[in-house]
């Protein structure tokens, strides 16, 4: 069972505006972050992440989007390019249980390197089928950045109330901030 | 109490500048994004970022763009850099907008992760574009210089809006 991530702290108070901060995860040697009890009131979410991993020497790795726990296959299409130096790969049309596909991860081995990414889901608490956009940063070692671009369709039409994010290269490392944010619809 | 997304600063060049300066950023935000569009003026179509007026070979960048008129380029800074290319295939007669995402701007402990993206046109041609990379010491970003790595100069009214992002 995957450990999941210290809540660093959950908002306590409303800001001024449509953008809200709803919770702040930290990584703590965790494989798995898990946001739950996701508000729905909101029209749309974002999650901004700041990362690495805690095993792995260097080379390519990922990480994966889920959400309300949900490990049906067929619920999760997804596409997605990368890049490193002047290699582009572009894939996609696949269905999988894994979830959608993150953007490049950050094995240890890349000494001193953090990668980042932003997810964003719109409509996330309507009837209809969910998609998410992701666009990110990571390190194949210290001297050599990835760049990606990824995301899909989530087809369920139930609202989501938590999101998932998985590496499949171990755990994320102390240090690794996940924070989950709140759009406001019109009032 | 902080604001959770804040317009800290806007700039918007009078006359042709070569680089645009924003100073004394507070350190009470988690995230830093700039929003934008620009032009070049004579020459010049690309666009960099530094930190900390910091010119070393303290950043790496990596690039993929795709144009409406063939394949994806990839390609990157060719290992450790001076500045952070975060624009590119600008025009001197068509804004092109952009979006600078800095991560984690007052950490004392780790780098700092920059992606951004933009989409121009340039000439007759469509561009869509991506950058990702960071600047290496781990120290607060107390200020943020945009400027013209390969030359050239920002047309006027050329707009820059810097905004912090705060994670509760």
């Amino acid at each position: 069972m995957p450990i999941l991530g210290t809540i660093a702290s959950s908002r306590k108070s409303a800001s001024a505006g449509a953008y809200e901060s709803i919770a702040t995860l930290t990584g703590n040697g965790s494989s798995a972050i898990s946001f739950t009890s996701i508000p729905s009131t909101y029209e749309h979410l974002q999650v901004r992440i700041f990362f690495r991993e805690v095993s792995g020497t260097t080379g390519q790795s990922e990480w994966y989007l889920k959400f309300n726990g949900n490990n049906t296959g067929a619920n999760y299409w997804r596409m997605r390019w990368y890049s490193r130096g002047a290699s582009f790969v572009g894939q996609g049309g696949s269905v999988s249980s894994e979830g959608i596909w993150g953007t490049p991860s950050v094995r240890n081995g890349a000494t001193d390197r953090w990668g980042c990414a932003i997810i964003d889901i719109h409509d996330y608490a309507g009837s209809t089928y969910k998609s998410a956009r992701i666009f990110g940063l990571g390190w194949n070692d210290a001297t050599s950045p990835s760049l990606g671009n990824a995301g899909g369709p989530f087809t369920s039409t139930s609202a989501i109330s938590s999101i998932q994010i998985e590496g499949n290269m171990g755990a994320f490392a102390t240090g690794s901030t996940f924070a989950l944010y709140g759009i406001k619809g019109s009032a | 109490m902080t604001a959770t997304y804040d317009v800290i600063s806007t700039q918007t060049t009078s006359g042709t500048p070569s680089t645009v300066v924003f100073n004394s950023i507070p350190s009470t935000f988690t995230d830093l994004v700039i929003l934008g569009t620009a032009r070049y003026s004579t020459t010049g179509d690309d666009v960099g970022i530094r930190f900390n007026s910091d010119t070393g070979n303290n950043y790496y960048w990596q690039q993929t763009v795709m144009n409406s008129s063939g394949s994806p380029v990839s390609n990157d800074g060719g290992g450790a850099t001076s500045y952070v290319r975060v624009v590119n295939n600008m025009d001197t007669n068509y804004d092109t907008g952009f979006e600078i995402n800095i991560f984690n701007y007052t950490s004392t402990l780790y780098m700092k992760s920059v992606v951004s993206r933009w989409s121009s046109r340039q000439g007759s041609a469509m561009y869509w574009g991506s950058f990702g990379g960071g600047w290496t010491p781990t120290q607060t970003v107390t200020s943020i210089t945009l400027m013209k790595p390969n030359g050239g100069n920002f047309a006027n009214d050329s707009i820059f809006t810097l905004i912090g992002i705060k994670a509760e």
